[in-house]
């Protein structure tokens, strides 16, 4: 599963590139935290990607093989190199939700 | 399963040296939101997320618009889809979609209907808003070639 996120700063509007963002992901009873990585430096797959993808930060959660059918919740935050945070929540429509599906 | 997620506005709890937010009525608008299939309440797809939709299927954009100064949702927004459909821009008004029997719903909506003539590829789109105060801003999708909202048979 991937998570894909932009931190803007507020003021200027622009790409906040010393964010740190993490997706909390609620599992099983637990919360599980996924680092996210800033895409704006390292390689990246030019198939895919027509130019450095500096406003992005991605994250990655594999489901496990035995996870029960459902939905899960989660949110990402976000801490910036002054202190500054944010929190992201999806709308809130329940069949919008993260689920674990059979098939 | 991949989720495409969206924006963060790095807008609160500032401490130290952090930069001031924008004075009120200032700045650019932070928007951003996602896609989903717009099928109707009860159909086994409704508001699924996805990004590659059939003909004759509805298309559905929701989108948030915060306040650059408090992060909070700027209630006086007015948001455009423009969708790049072929030899033209088509605009679409979005409608903010919390009611007094749905005040949770604190977002903006548009639908089309890929039309049958539709062809199959990526359809570029970016969403604009504008506020009372004359303030804009702009969401574009990830520059990612496989996540674009895309026309398939």
């Amino acid at each position: 599963m991937g998570f894909r996120m932009t931190a803007i700063d507020g003021g200027s509007g622009e790409t906040e590139n010393t964010a740190v963002l993490v997706a909390h992901v609620k599992y099983a009873g637990s919360t599980i935290d996924v680092p996210m990585r800033w895409r704006g430096q390292g390689g990246f797959p030019a198939a895919e990607y027509p130019r450095q993808p500096s406003e992005m930060w991605t994250g990655v959660w594999v489901v496990p093989a035995d996870a029960q059918p459902g939905a899960l919740s989660y949110t990402v935050t976000a801490t910036d190199r002054f202190g500054r945070t944010a929190t992201f929540s999806p709308f809130i429509n329940v069949v919008s939700q993260i689920a674990i599906v059979e098939n | 399963m991949r989720i495409l997620l969206v924006v963060a506005a790095l807008s609160m709890g500032a401490f130290q040296s952090a930069p001031a937010p924008p004075a009120p009525g200032t700045g650019k608008l932070i928007v951003y939101g996602d896609m989903a299939l717009f099928q109707p309440p009860g159909h086994p797809e409704n508001c699924i997320l996805r990004n590659r939709f059939k003909r004759g299927e509805p298309v559905g954009w929701r989108m948030f618009v915060a306040d650059p100064s408090t992060g909070k949702r700027e209630e006086s927004a007015q948001l455009v889809v423009h969708l790049n459909v072929p030899g033209r821009t088509l605009d679409i008004p979005m409608r903010y979609r919390a009611t007094a029997a749905q005040p949770e719903r604190e977002f903006w909506v548009a639908k089309w209907i890929v039309p049958q003539d539709t062809p199959t590829g990526i359809i570029r789109y970016t969403v604009t808003a504008t506020d009372k105060y004359g303030r804009t801003g702009e969401f574009k999708p990830f520059e990612v070639q496989a996540s674009q909202l895309t026309i398939v048979e």
